[in-house]
């Protein structure tokens, strides 16, 4: 059995034959119009929320590993060692390993989620086969329990066809150039969520030489996965548009419950002067700051004990600070 | 890292994400669609048609003179007795070739304003070219020039909900075809309206129905074969093969033979649906190309890439080329038997076709398009 055999049966035929089932309950038993387009949608919700915890261990690591950079001792490292690049790394892998910090962590967790993110792609490929070839191949993977009934799986989906490049057609538009077969929507839709996505989940690095690499990600990236969503089947750009969107709620979420507990009196005040917000609305507002934040608009008022995360962020710095001194004195 | 290495870094992943969508990005689409009148192998495969003498596998003509870089075909092109060839690309397009040069007689046009691709091969039949399409519409056009006659379903209906990858048959003034959205379908020569059609018939059919008997018989993806009557479409019998019935019967004495998917050699009695229990075989490998029937032998194509002779009556093996090992490239053709000749299309291999003696197997010729050193047999 060869390595293409092995991930075959372990990744992506189980995935291709869950967007199966899921298919052939949204669309043939249910009824619902757009079948394909809304197992992709749900099953890439699914595969997100499996896949949660780690992409949560992920981040919190990058955190973690984020705010040792800040660190005095750290800080004192660098500069102690700035001309012996071996000797700087042997001490920041010691203050590493005192501190409990694996800087590798960050990684396994996006190790695990590449097979997932690939044999999800994949699926999504191959159940779209349109033409004699793909057609036979991917009736290899298919399993006997999956209803044949449902092959070939119907593509169409609001106005697109999931296995064609995506374009909205405008009539008025027709004659011009380039744009004449349509606005690639979904593609700009990607590159939109994308960059939002990439700006909300990588921490800023000021200073560092990774905050050039950063930011050239963060333009380089959506890019990149909006000419994937240009160029090739329509299903892939809805897997990239709701796989974005799953990822900037998470990261608003998370931005929010990450706020270390603010002093009790101070909490109180806050609360008498703030009206009580429903979770929705608690939401909303998150999301509205973090896009504020994002965009570099500053904030309309500056709210008496604001509850943001940089005012957060700005405490749980200031307090890590004074423990750190107090450790050193 | 530096910032610099973040470019190599992207096309790194966009390579590794090319590779993991696999099919996804594969430029074949389709395998070589093979027809002949006798002293000529018509073949179309990607960007190009070939003509290729039957009788020594020398090149003839083909066309276009300059490979079109969207134009593709893979549709068996159609022979019309008076020396046209009519072959479908997969732009919706069609075009009529003078058998003897490859020169244009007429088109290409483009039928309907789909994004149809031809698949199956076209029909001709008297001055109607019938061309099946992958929008859903089976288009009658005039065989001497192309102009519009009639559209199944007419311009004013929707088309058919998926493509239809088969030829048409012709008996008498009805026309039957098959639809990847798992019906047969009826349709009067002369006008194109509907006759009958079945209503789902349990799984799509990608191969063209054969006319034996009054009946019309198709295999489905719903692991079937099935029997309809010819006059009303309704079901004679089903036959449960087990697996994916993707090519057409091949029809001999009253007994309908064919493979599947999972490999499985049947053979079905036409007039009640039974198979005859002696004749089945199980191969080692997926079958999806129609069987060939010469004279006493049968000639199955396995999709591993092996091309096997087997007695008629026993379904015992006969010889099998290669002897070791497999073609370069799988077998997805059905198999074209021309005389004491069977000829095989390998789906992108070196050779591209492969002729070999009917008899016993031996190698006649063999043809790859800008010449090659490689035999068949060189397994």
């Amino acid at each position: 059995m060869n390595i293409g055999e092995i991930w075959d049966i372990l990744i992506l035929n189980p995935m291709i034959n869950a967007l199966l089932y899921i298919y052939d309950f949204l669309g043939p038993t249910l009824g619902l119009a757009g079948a394909f387009g809304l197992a992709i949608i749900v099953f890439t919700i699914l595969i997100k929320v499996i896949s949660l915890p780690l992409t949560i261990k992920q981040q919190h690591s990058t955190q973690r590993t984020q705010a040792l950079q800040k660190d005095p001792e750290f800080l004192k490292i660098q500069k102690k060692y700035k001309g012996d690049r071996q000797k700087l790394q042997e001490e920041q892998m010691k203050l590493y390993k005192k501190k409990g910090i694996n800087p590798l962590a960050g990684c396994l967790p996006v190790l695990i989620s590449f097979p997932i993110i690939f044999g999800l792609y994949g699926a999504i490929i191959r159940s779209l086969a349109d033409s004699p070839s793909p057609l036979l191949e991917f009736s290899k993977h298919i399993y006997s329990s999956v209803s044949s009934t449902i092959i070939p799986l119907d593509s169409q989906f609001l106005w697109m066809d999931l296995g064609q490049p995506e374009r909205f057609p405008i009539p008025a538009l027709e004659s011009i150039p380039i744009i004449g077969d349509g606005i690639p929507i979904l593609a700009i839709i990607v590159v939109i969520t994308s960059y939002l996505q990439t700006k909300l989940t990588t921490p800023p690095q000021p200073g560092s030489q990774g905050a050039g690499m950063s930011q050239m990600m963060g333009i380089y990236m959506p890019l990149l996965i909006g000419y994937f969503a240009y160029t090739f089947a329509a299903g892939l750009a809805l897997y990239f548009v709701v796989s974005n969107l799953f990822a900037i709620g998470q990261a608003v979420l998370m931005n929010r419950f990450k706020s270390e507990p603010e002093p009790a009196g101070k909490k109180k005040k806050k609360a008498e002067e703030q009206p009580k917000e429903s979770g929705v609305l608690s939401l909303l507002a998150s999301t509205q700051e973090s896009m504020m934040k994002l965009l570099g608009i500053p904030p309309k008022s500056t709210t008496q004990g604001s509850n943001s995360s940089e005012s957060a962020k700005d405490q749980s710095e200031q307090s890590g600070k004074k423990k750190a001194d107090a450790k050193g004195s | 890292m530096k910032p610099k290495l973040v470019i190599p870094l992207l096309i790194g992943i966009a390579f590794l994400l090319s590779a993991c969508a696999g099919v996804g990005f594969r430029s074949d689409t389709s395998w070589p669609g093979l027809t002949s009148d006798g002293d000529t192998i018509y073949m179309a495969f990607n960007q190009a048609v070939y003509a290729i003498n039957a009788s020594n596998g020398n090149l003839r003509w083909s066309y276009p003179a300059e490979p079109e870089r969207d134009r593709t075909y893979f549709a068996p092109p159609a022979v019309a007795e008076d020396g046209t060839l009519y072959v479908g690309d997969f732009t919706n397009g069609i075009v009529a070739l003078n058998a003897s040069t490859g020169a244009i007689e007429w088109g290409p046009i483009q039928l309907g304003e789909g994004d149809g691709r031809i698949v199956g091969g076209s029909t001709v039949t008297g001055d109607l070219l019938l061309v099946p399409s992958g929008d859903g519409r089976l288009y009658a056009r005039d065989a001497s020039d192309g102009s519009a006659v009639w559209t199944f379903p007419a311009e004013f209906n929707e088309p058919l909900e998926h493509p239809i990858w088969s030829a048409p048959v012709v008996d008498g003034e009805r026309v039957f075809f098959t639809s990847m959205d798992h019906n047969v379908y009826a349709v009067d020569l002369a006008q194109g309206g509907q006759l009958w059609a079945t209503r789902d018939l349990g799984g799509a059919i990608a191969d063209s129905p054969v006319v034996v008997d009054s009946k019309v018989l198709a295999g489905t993806f719903g692991n079937e074969l099935v029997a309809l009557d010819a006059d009303r479409g309704r079901k004679a019998w089903i036959f449960d093969a087990g697996d994916w019935i993707w090519g057409s019967p091949a029809v001999r004495d009253g007994v309908a033979y064919f493979g599947d998917l999972a490999g499985e050699l049947h053979a079905v009695d036409i007039r009640s649906g039974s198979e005859i229990e002696s004749w089945k075989q199980s191969l080692d490998s997926r079958i999806s190309a129609s069987l060939a029937i010469s004279e006493d032998r049968i000639f199955v194509a396995a999709e591993s890439g092996i091309l096997f002779a087997r007695e008629l009556s026993t379904n015992e093996e006969q010889w099998k080329v290669p002897s070791r090992g497999t073609f370069d490239g799988d077998l997805h053709t059905d198999p074209l038997v021309l005389g004491d000749t069977v000829i095989v299309a390998t789906n992108g291999g070196d050779p591209l076709l492969c002729a070999f003696d009917v008899e016993n197997g031996s190698e006649r010729w063999s043809f790859t398009p800008g010449g090659s050193d490689k035999r068949c047999r060189s397994g």
